[in-house]
């Protein structure tokens, strides 16, 4: 598991229609192929959602890190391959194959949408859904502090193996142990930073007014309705596809 | 005859497909040797130091430590030999006491009960924390834990120790403190290597300077020299140290060159007083 | 009316065995830029969060005396009402911007306090053009530099137009060069908006001598107040550990005792002070 897979779930600004289309618009995308990956086992359907996956991420500008992520994902769907293959027997080999490409699916679909939204933009639609403003910016925080999260826990463990700590040796048992000396201070670490981030949001009065003023507005445009149209004629085809012919 | 202990032969570095972090580094540090690495914000510096003992290997190029290639070589083996203190105690403190926190690496290195107890009494001891032993490290404050985390890579007596940005907001006590600590280590042999924009701590106690810039040494020697090069300083985004900035302008109003050490106050203010007696005594005559 | 009263404050933080604050009274004049020092842990960081009111609301403890912030006492009033008339900086740009873009992140305050939309966009727009960042607008500040981070930091906080601005170690986390363009820029910010301001700093050479009242702590007191000149001169101040600019101290040493024009307290205003004591002698002869 390396760091780079999580570059599939970095946003970065750019100008391209999934950019700037409204969140509440975009997420119906991965919800249908989410649901429709759950529903089917041929390969075929499934490669025709990764399909559109691509495709997306090309007109998003955003295909190299897409294929970066799946070829990170890829140890851990060879696992899942694998892990089925020996429950469920060689014969049903294809179905084995079917619920390891699922994950790469599903990671395909969402990724799409978290490359392409800002963390704020996803806060703004959370508020227009009706969530109240802390959870949103909660919510959006989390997301914002992932990278400083991957840095800190990286000097963390170059710290301790700077006095010797050994990460790739011993037993099961002992790697567990060997974790504590860099989960510990990653959360002590990160409670306290959250402290500090808390005084500085304070100090800018947050959870002052009950009507708070939101500069960036998001609005759906008729090509966001007719987007999230897509998305649901979609499934009803399949839908339909799977009655006539269970897919 | 010192030993050479870190040997970096045209050593090239980036992270994965990015963009090339170190170009070329070429540098030999002996034993006893003090000295401090400059240069602005993402020149390289801890990028550098990070091959000292491994965490990085070389792209292209050699780092031998202790005459090891450090890329055939665990940073366990190599961390014996080259202790590096990180910048915030916070990112390494785990312990539930100092002790332990303290006796963290011994035990990595495998060393026996009997030098453990050994070494710990004498650490502790020797950095004023043997009243900290049974504490919480967590709940000390900035500077102890600094100390701490000092403790436990002098522990196990490193032949090179670097430290990343040791000054950072501290004031002017704890910089003599730390500085004299380092003259002290230095003493016993080992060598010192201090990653710092602090030209004002360098100045004050640090002999050598690097300063490395873009990914390259662009300058290396004493710090008298380095640090009253105003166009070099000005390459690398480090303002001189005041009193150089001094000595500058002495010279261009009133032509006056101050000769010597006058990067301490000591020496400024023995330079200065030689000059203005010299000078104006003969004025007089 | 005073900007800042503190009278006969003390604090102690929850679980703390000492007292933080011993008994501070203060005043701070609207429009006074002014200077805390003093070694670590003396409190001036408790201070700062005592006039905008993280203490008492953030921060629990004993709470003894009161504060005034333009007649408003602090330990009654909210800290999002005070935020809008003291804007604080913290010392680590990454633990205050919390947007993945600058426009938003400059934004989020004065949407905080409710202004109208049309309000707060012209606020972003003045606070970026004053800061000089403008440029920045639609970065995100994680690709910044150190320097350019604070800045950000800076401007988010002007946005809400604050008349007492508190900064509290701003340029700890930079490098000489971007420390310096901070604050030069606080003394232009200074000059422009006539705001109060409160720094907290340990690079005396880079604004000792653009502050107009230095400050000075130790445990918890007060132990001095007034004039820089008058204040760096003392030799306790020194003792303390608060980093007196080398040039005062090389004055000090070379002319003791003798008031011999003003005490500098930058490597221009000595040089002023030898071709002063120079062109003396050499009239005298």
């Amino acid at each position: 598991m390396r760091i780079s897979m999580l570059r599939g779930l970095e946003y970065k600004y750019m100008n391209t229609f999934m950019h700037r289309m409204d969140p509440r618009a975009k997420v119906f995308y991965p919800i249908v192929c989410m649901v429709i990956t759950l529903l089917t086992v041929n390969v075929l359907t499934l490669t025709l959602i990764l399909s559109t996956a691509i495709l997306l991420a090309f007109a998003a500008k955003t295909l190299r890190r897409l294929l970066e992520t799946l070829r990170g994902l890829f140890l851990l769907t060879m696992m899942i391959f694998l892990l089925n293959l020996i429950f469920m027997g060689v014969e049903r080999c294809a179905i084995a194959f079917a619920y390891a490409f699922r994950l790469v699916v599903l990671g395909a679909t969402f990724s799409i949408f978290f490359m392409t939204t800002s963390p704020e933009d996803m806060a703004l639609a959370m508020v227009k859904v009706g969530i109240p403003y802390e959870y949103a910016l909660a919510f959006m925080s989390s997301i914002r502090f992932v990278p400083t999260l991957a840095r800190d826990l990286q000097t963390i463990i170059d710290a301790q193996r700077s006095r010797g700590l050994e990460l790739d040796s011993g037993g099961i048992i002992q790697r567990a142990k060997n974790f504590l000396p860099i989960l510990i201070p990653l959360m002590v670490f990160e409670i306290r930073r959250s402290y500090r981030i808390a005084e500085a949001m304070e100090s800018r009065a947050f959870g002052s007014v009950r009507k708070r003023t939101y500069v960036h507005e998001l609005r759906l445009r008729f090509s966001d309705y007719v987007f999230i149209m897509s998305c649901v004629i979609g499934l009803v085809l399949y839908l339909f596809a799977r009655t006539i012919w269970g897919v | 005859m010192r030993r050479c202990v870190i040997k970096v032969k045209d050593l090239w570095f980036r992270y994965e497909e990015g963009p090339w972090v170190l170009k070329g580094i070429n540098l030999e540090i002996y034993e006893g040797d003090l000295l401090a690495i400059m240069g602005p914000n993402g020149a390289g510096k801890t990028t550098l130091i990070k091959h000292f003992n491994g965490l990085l290997k070389p792209v292209k190029g050699l780092v031998e430590v202790m005459g090891m290639d450090t890329r055939k070589v665990s940073v366990s083996k190599l961390a014996r030999y080259v202790g590096l203190v990180f910048q915030n105690p916070d990112h390494q403190i785990f312990a539930e006491t100092v002790e332990e926190e303290v006796a963290f690496a011994l035990k990595n290195f495998k060393f026996s009960a009997d030098e453990v107890k050994n070494r710990l009494n004498k650490i502790l001891k020797e950095m004023g924390l043997e009243k900290y032993r049974r504490r919480v490290p967590f709940n000390l404050s900035g500077g102890e834990k600094r100390r701490v985390a000092m403790a436990s890579v002098l522990v196990y007596d490193p032949v090179v120790v670097v430290f990343d940005e040791p000054t950072l907001g501290q004031d002017l006590k704890q910089k003599e403190r730390l500085g004299k600590f380092l003259w002290r280590l230095n003493d016993e042999g080992k060598a010192i290597v201090v990653v710092t924009h602090d030209v004002e701590f360098v100045a004050d106690y640090i002999d050598e300077v690097v300063l490395l810039s873009d990914g390259k040494i662009v300058a290396r020697g004493r710090a008298q020299e380095i640090l009253t090069d105003r166009d070099l300083l000005k390459k690398v985004r480090l303002l001189p140290p005041q009193l150089a900035e001094t000595a500058f302008l002495l010279e261009r109003t009133l032509n006056l060159k101050l000769e010597g050490n006058f990067l301490r106050i000591d020496g400024f203010v023995d330079c200065l007083r030689r000059w203005l007696n010299e000078n104006i005594d003969a004025k007089r005559s | 009316m005073k900007a800042i009263e503190v009278k006969n404050l003390s604090f102690k933080y929850r679980g703390a065995d000492e007292w933080a604050l011993k008994d501070i009274n203060l005043e701070i004049g609207e429009g006074e830029f002014v200077l805390i020092v003093g070694p670590t842990g003396c409190g001036k960081s408790t201070l700062c969060r005592c006039l905008n009111g993280l203490i008492p609301h953030f921060y629990e403890g004993e709470y003894v005396g009161d504060v005034y912030v333009y007649g408003i006492r602090v330990r009654e009033t909210p800290t999002h009402v005070l935020a809008r008339y003291v804007g604080m900086v913290f010392q680590e740009p990454e633990d205050q911007l919390i947007m993945t873009n600058v426009e938003r992140e400059v934004a989020f305050g004065p949407e905080n306090l409710g202004l109208p939309r049309e309000e707060v966009i012209r606020r972003i727009d003045w606070a970026l053009e004053v800061l000089g960042i403008k440029h920045l607008r639609e970065r995100a500040p994680y690709e910044l530099s150190g320097g350019e981070q604070q800045k950000v930091a800076i401007a988010s906080i002007l946005a809400m137009k604050p008349k007492i601005l508190i900064l509290d170690e701003p340029t700890s986390s930079l490098d000489p060069s971007s420390a310096k363009e901070v604050l030069d820029l606080l003394t232009e910010l200074r000059e422009e908006l006539k705001v109060t301001i409160v720094l907290v700093e340990h690079r005396l050479e880079l604004i000792a001598s653009r502050v107009d009242r230095v400050i000075v702590m130790d445990h918890g007191r007060v132990v001095d107040d007034g004039d820089p000149r008058e204040v760096l001169i003392k030799d306790h101040v020194v003792k303390l550990g608060v980093g007196v600019p080398k040039v005062l101290r090389a004055y000090k040493r070379l002319w003791p005792g003798k008031a011999l024009g003003r005490p500098p307290l930058t490597p221009g205003e000595f040089v002023r002070q030898v071709v002063n004591t120079y062109e003396e002698m050499r009239d005298k002869s």
